[in-house]
């Protein structure tokens, strides 16, 4: 929920995001996958993904995404446009996981469009594994240049 | 050269596309959000959306770049929307994606997608030979208007 308006004249580097916290379930995967079009059974069906080699069905990877714009947009707040997001899945995140999602700000520049800031991103499972990194966000901010102030 | 190779490397420079049927609609928003558990009322709530400067609700913005909503077809027996083309023909596993955004989402665009198989490399591992795909997904709306872009990273065991 969006709860705070920001613009980027008061985010400087260093600052960190409110984390996220996520409860991973099949529920939410099966919700996942029918929101997207996507039926691939390697995200429900527990006998067809064990034949593949898999303990168990698995989370879609971009799954990953909506949540980290989740944290980003909380963070930044309904005036702020994400305008790029990218990310490396590195551990499988399966039904059970706990996943912790978490930024900081890595830059603050002012460029044409608006305030541009910077953010890297990482999301953690229960166990302390990155299952998410590197990421990283850009996030446009409806301020003029001129009245963006950047600490050096 | 393994033969998966063989086989993806003549798949560089393919390009498909998609013509959604029907515009995206409002519903599609709240159904991604739900599934994310991520409740902004500028993806669901009109008059919030006004008042931060959009003329109504927005897309989730991941929306676009994962949903197969713009394909008008039926599904293999993987669960794999047909026509996907050389893009759905292989089971590989996601390295990443990079997604860029340039103008909100409305329930009223109707989305043409274009994919395009961009690169196919090969990397040698810990865990042996594994095989990259890199595909670019544009997203248009029915004014051609470019609203987002997908480069996405799958990779393939060879011997798989």
């Amino acid at each position: 929920m969006v709860t705070q308006v920001r613009n980027s004249g008061n985010i400087q580097v260093g600052d960190e995001l409110t984390p996220l916290i996520k409860e991973i379930g099949m529920a939410r995967m099966m919700a996942y996958g029918a929101a997207t079009w996507d039926f691939v059974r390697l995200h429900y069906d527990a006998d067809y993904v064990r034949d593949l080699g898999f303990d168990a069905p698995f989370v879609d990877g971009q799954m990953l995404g909506g949540f980290l714009t989740q944290l980003v947009q909380d963070w930044a707040g309904p005036d702020a446009f994400l305008r790029k997001l990218a990310f490396r899945n590195r551990v499988i995140v399966y039904p059970g996981d706990t996943l912790t999602c978490h930024g900081v700000v890595t830059a603050v520049s002012a460029a044409d469009e608006g305030g541009m800031v910077e953010c890297e991103l990482w999301a953690e499972n229960q166990h302390g594994e990155r299952v998410v990194d590197p990421a990283s966000a850009l996030i446009r901010f409806p301020i003029a240049a001129e009245n963006l102030r950047i600490d050096k | 050269m393994s033969d998966l190779l063989d086989t993806l490397k003549k798949t560089v420079g393919q390009e498909v596309v998609f013509q959604a049927p029907e515009e995206i609609g409002r519903s599609a928003f709240r159904q991604y959000a739900l599934a994310i558990g991520d409740f902004n009322p500028m993806y669901s709530d009109p008059e919030f959306a006004q008042s931060h400067g959009l003329r109504d609700v927005m897309a989730p913005p991941t929306l676009i770049c994962d949903t197969w909503q713009y394909i008008d077809g039926d599904m293999d027996d993987r669960g794999g929307l047909i026509g996907r083309g050389a893009l759905g023909e292989l089971n590989g596993l996601r390295a990443g994606n990079e997604y860029e955004f340039f103008q909100p989402i409305h329930s009223d665009d109707v989305i043409t997608a274009r994919w395009t198989v961009k690169d196919i490399y090969e990397r040698t591992g810990r865990s042996g030979s594994l095989i990259f795909q890199v595909v670019e997904a544009n997203f248009y709306n029915q004014r051609e208007e470019l609203l987002a872009r997908n480069t996405e990273t799958m990779f393939y065991r060879p011997e798989a």
